[in-house]
């Protein structure tokens, strides 16, 4: 699976060039770096690569902390986030970003891996059952197509 | 948040639940977006950590000390005679500071390796068996 990651980042480094201006906050990828897990790595290489642009912004809609814009790689994340926090976010929107997730496919099992990856690039427990029946009853993601 | 084709300001055009469509301002570019929530994580707290052996079988704690250098690479700064006498003066070896998610991770992987240590968190009142 990492091995795949690898491949698209390779992949996606000619493809990308260098004209993306990468606003990574390098407190994000010291965190990322620092969870020491394999995902994580595979997050904060495909950010080095220009596979995909993490800009800080000040401000999102609502309460929510970050943004990934269909069919781009770029990816928003909320300034004023602990770094670790943001590092979670970004390794979870690497997952929708190599999910190739659109208005149309997109469906509660990418949430569900989406949280599934974000688990081990932060190195922590992941619960399967509890969390597709928090998805499912969640008032946003519950709405999903299943 | 700016147009990626003429760097004009977006503004929501709608939001359903955490989908969300962008307008440029200026040009009519419209692009669609995911939002996420904040993402409150678990704690994952720092120990010192130690390594206590069971087995008093000179030739076996020498083999238990080789593998668990090859699986702490920081222990390699010593020699499994120092770290022996480490043991035999304290009872236990220093590991390091690790984050508990790899403490777990590393008391599974010595398990899986048969090592008979027992990982020790500072302060001691949490101990992993690996052994059981």
């Amino acid at each position: 699976m990492i091995a795949e990651y690898a491949l698209v980042g390779a992949g996606a480094k000619a493809k990308v060039g260098a004209q993306l201006a990468v606003t990574m906050d390098s407190a994000i990828t010291r965190s990322l770096r620092g969870f020491g897990t394999k995902e994580a790595s595979a997050t904060a290489a495909a950010i080095k690569r220009g596979m995909i642009e993490v800009e800080l912004v000040d401000s999102l809609p609502g309460d929510f902390a970050g943004l990934q814009l269909f069919g781009t790689n770029k990816l928003q994340v909320l300034k004023s986030l602990p770094a670790e926090e943001a590092a979670a976010i970004v390794a979870h929107e690497f997952k929708h970003y190599l999910d190739h997730i659109s208005p149309q496919n997109y469906n509660i099992w990418h949430e569900l891996e989406a949280y599934r990856f974000q688990a081990a690039a932060t190195g922590r427990a992941f619960d399967e059952q509890a969390t597709l029946a928090r998805l499912m009853t969640h008032p946003v993601y519950g709405k999903l197509p299943r | 948040m700016t147009c990626r084709k003429c760097d004009g300001p977006m503004d929501i055009l709608e939001q359903t639940g955490h989908v969300v469509r962008f307008k440029c301002a200026r040009c009519g570019e419209e692009v669609s977006g995911l939002l996420e929530p904040r993402q409150h994580l678990p704690p994952d707290p720092t120990f010192q950590v130690f390594a206590l052996f069971s087995t008093v079988d000179a030739n076996h704690l020498s083999k238990e000390i080789l593998r668990i250098r090859q699986l702490v690479p920081i222990l390699q700064r010593q020699s499994v005679s120092e770290l022996a006498t480490q043991l035999k003066a304290s009872g236990r070896i220093e590991i390091g500071t690790m984050r508990g998610s790899k403490v777990d991770e590393l008391a599974e992987t010595a398990s899986a390796q048969g090592l008979t240590l027992r990982l020790v968190r500072s302060p001691l009142d949490s101990t992993l068996s690996t052994a059981n």
